[in-house]
């Protein structure tokens, strides 16, 4: 045997008995999700701002328990991105939203009511005012989009949730604001 | 000499340990025998059964696979809630990245390609993405089924520039093998193109219509035109939002993976479509033909799914490195042996070789997992259907096995179009299943006929409402019971009304009678929409008579004055 193959096949023989053990015994871990949907914990932040710049506008830091009631439903919300968002994730997220908004301490003292649409009270726990005895006054609506990218080593998904409070009576738009997240995965050769 | 012994010594436990391994090929055949035969007899309750525990198996390496395979048996059946949930198990998978740990990743490359984790050839990839859309256009949720459509439109890669040319892998992995000796890099130099999946594109521009962004839906439709022209009176026909009912359908086998060459290293697709011409689909509504732009298949996989552009980058290489392998180390250590007859170390070479050659062999072999619930071609339909319930019968030019109509079929709107997904095969050579030509049972309040609850001997299976018990009543049933005290008395039977885990995350949620219908052996009394295996199996075959389990219930049964009536004769609605 020459010299080059020899060294050849004790290397070769080394290294495939190290990586078969190495190998066997964690060939079994669990298959990984990661992916750029957004999270639990993405819902929760922008919920929480969200909540944060509603009370702080001017239309709603303004009002006070004398002035005209008003009735907010949360009625739409609307996936623009490249993921799916299953309806019971959409509504978890209205839920939340509305929660936080009604634990807000200045929510009576500006008279302001926050209800969910008739067809919506199964997916979401509602107390408090039966929807259908209130007539909506105003809408919140949230809106999800997302710019991707997508290559051969990953995909990035910046996602963009607009948020608009509509007055019903005449259209006029009287709050909006948005949350820019941003999340990227990369792709091994086995993907 | 010691040094040689403990080297073999390691080989051997670890081939050892990875025999222990839960994804082997042991397992794959466990796994999808039963299924997949339940599947192609028309038994989808049978296959879900057997699929359940596997798909919720999150540490293995078929956790995609299993699920979508979940998913699909659940949607022909008409479980959706299951679907789903198995789908969206899946979809998790199928959009993330770095799915295989390092670990299971150069298991897969030193032993057995059947280690990783199962996330399918590019087109079974796209035809997963296209499964989940069409389950979110059945729900009418056209956002999620634009979102899932689009996962389907990935970049493609043309591997040696052959383009629309269909080759077999071991063409392609000798390619490989020289290029890369040339010094090149075959499988990480091949051109990246754009999604040519006409399929995905149509499923997306329909939703992004209904979503009403024509604006958005428009290019998709072109992309169709210009893809397949042959296709241009369907885009046309979706584009305009000219129907009010779409039919998503399944029809056939899909292609096998099948393991061919030296060491089943090599692998393809059977059968090849190329030579046998796919069926066409022919329509007729309530007894009359009717002329549609959905009769040419949208996609054909056995054809579609002999072009490299549509397989996976690890496939090829896989291909390429075993047959490197084999040139490479058999050739050194022969000549070497040949050359040392006599020595001591020429024998030990010797072994090594044969060892070598045993462990290659074991390696070598192509991972042949597959999605077999794929079909061999999809058509998409819009029809104009009208108000009213009708009969809608599919025919295939050219595969009539698959032949079957769909019975009591709701339209929608031309802005909300009902959208049915209708599986249909020939039944491993025995056909579409039997189904009555009348409606045998009710299973909703508006096509209640006449009599008790089939629990009380009756024809009616619809679960209790308020809509229910107005026809009830309508028709002298039941006078002294409100929907409630039916509920009542179903929970009394241990019915529930939802299919699905009951709120419980252990192997409890996942018995079958939670799942199967009352009439099937389960608990569950529901109505699945029609369009669907289970539809038609409720409401077109005999169903043996129910035994009452509860007091209240036997006590009913022995008072014919109670308001139950004799059962009508069952006869055409």
């Amino acid at each position: 045997m020459t010299p080059i193959v020899r060294r050849f096949t004790r290397r070769a023989a080394s290294l495939a008995a190290a990586v078969a053990i190495a190998a066997s015994l964690g060939a079994c871990s669990e298959p990984r999700i990661n992916n750029t949907r957004l999270g639990s914990t993405d819902l929760v932040v922008m919920t929480d701002r969200m909540v944060q710049s509603l009370m702080a506008n001017n239309a709603v830091a303004s009002r006070t328990p004398r002035s005209e009631p008003w009735v907010v439903t949360l009625d739409r919300v609307s996936n623009r991105t490249n993921d799916i968002i299953p309806d019971g994730e959409k509504w978890l997220f209205m839920a939340r939203l509305r929660a936080r908004l009604s634990e807000s301490p200045s929510l009576r003292d500006r008279n302001l009511t926050f209800i969910v649409p008739a067809e919506r009270r199964g997916q979401i726990e509602h107390e408090g005012h039966p929807a259908e005895t209130l007539k909506p006054t105003h809408a919140l609506a949230a809106t999800f989009h997302a710019l991707t990218t997508q290559s051969r080593g990953g995909r990035t998904d910046t996602y963009l949730c607009a948020f608009e409070l509509l007055d019903l009576r005449d259209d006029h738009l009287v709050w909006e604001d948005s949350y820019e997240i941003k999340q990227a995965v990369v792709r091994n050769k086995l993907d | 000499m010691q040094r040689r012994l403990a080297m073999l010594g390691m080989t051997m436990i670890a081939l050892c340990l990875c025999a222990a391994c839960e994804s082997s090929p042991q397992r794959e055949r466990r796994v999808s025998i039963r299924p997949v035969g339940a599947y192609y007899t028309h038994h989808y309750a049978d296959a879900r059964d057997a699929l359940r525990d596997d798909a919720a198996d999150r540490r293995s390496a078929d956790v995609v696979l299993d699920n979508l395979r979940l998913g699909l048996a659940s949607m022909a059946d008409g479980d959706h809630l299951e679907a789903e949930r198995s789908l969206l198990r899946a979809y998790e998978y199928l959009i993330s990245g770095g799915v295989n740990a390092p670990d299971r990743a150069v298991s897969s490359t030193v032993i057995y390609e059947g280690i990783k984790v199962w996330k399918g050839e590019p087109y079974e990839q796209a035809m997963a993405f296209y499964d989940i859309a069409a389950l979110y256009m059945i729900k009418g949720d056209w956002e999620n089924a634009r979102a899932a459509a689009q996962n389907a439109l990935f970049a493609l890669r043309d591997f040696g520039g052959h383009g629309d040319e269909a080759i077999n892998m071991r063409d392609v992995a000798e390619e490989a093998a020289r290029a890369d000796k040339r010094g090149g890099d075959y499988v990480a130099n091949a051109r990246t193109i754009e999604s040519q999946f006409t399929l995905g594109y149509l499923i997306a521009a329909t939703a992004e219509r209904l979503n009403r962004r024509p604006e958005a839906a428009a290019p998709m439709f072109d992309r169709v035109r210009q893809l397949r022209p042959d296709l241009a009176p369907l885009a046309d026909a979706l584009q305009r939002g000219d129907f009010d009912t779409l039919l998503l359908i399944d029809e056939g086998h899909g292609p096998t993976k099948e393991a061919y060459g030296r060491d089943d290293a090599l692998i393809r697709y059977v059968p090849d479509g190329r030579g046998i011409a796919p069926p066409h689909a022919r329509v007729s509504v309530d007894g009359g033909a009717v002329a549609h732009t959905g009769d040419v298949p949208v996609v054909d996989l056995w054809t579609l799914s002999q072009y490299p552009k549509w397989w996976s980058v690890e496939s090829i290489r896989h291909a390429k490195s075993v047959l490197g392998d084999v040139f490479l180390i058999g050739g050194a250590v022969a000549a070497d042996v040949g050359s040392h007859r006599d020595n001591e170390t020429a024998q030990w070479a010797g072994i090594a070789a044969v060892l070598a050659g045993l462990a290659m062999k074991a390696t070598a072999q192509a991972d042949t997992r597959h999605l077999e619930f794929l079909p061999r071609c999809v058509f998409v339909v819009p029809l104009k259907l009208g108000g009213g319930r009708h009969d809608v019968r599919v025919h295939f030019e050219g595969h009539a096995g698959s032949d079957a109509t769909w019975n009591d079929l709701i339209a929608g709107t031309p802005d909300a179009p009902r959208v049915y997904y209708l599986r249909m095969h020939d039944g491993a050579g025995r056909g579409m299943p039997a189904w009555a030509d009348h409606r045998l049972y009710s299973i909703t309040a508006d096509t209640y006929d006449d009599g008790p609850p089939w629990i009380m001997g009756g024809d009616d299976m619809t679960p209790p409402s308020d809509e229910l018990m107005r026809a009830y009543h309508a028709r002298g049933a039941l006078p002294n019971m409100n929907a409630s005290a039916l509920r009542d008395l179903y929970s009394q039977e241990g019915f529930v009304f939802t299919p699905g885990p009951q709120g419980r995350d252990d192997k409890a949620g996942r018995d079958p009678q939670w799942y199967r219908h009352v009439t099937e052996g389960g608990r569950v009394l529901f109505a699945p929409p029609p369009g669907t295996h289970m539809y038609q199996r409720l409401t077109r075959t005999e169903h043996g008579s129910y035994e009452p389990r509860s007091a209240q219930l036997r006590s009913i049964m022995q008072q014919p004055t109670q308001g139950r009536e004799q059962p009508a004769e069952r006869g055409n609605p």
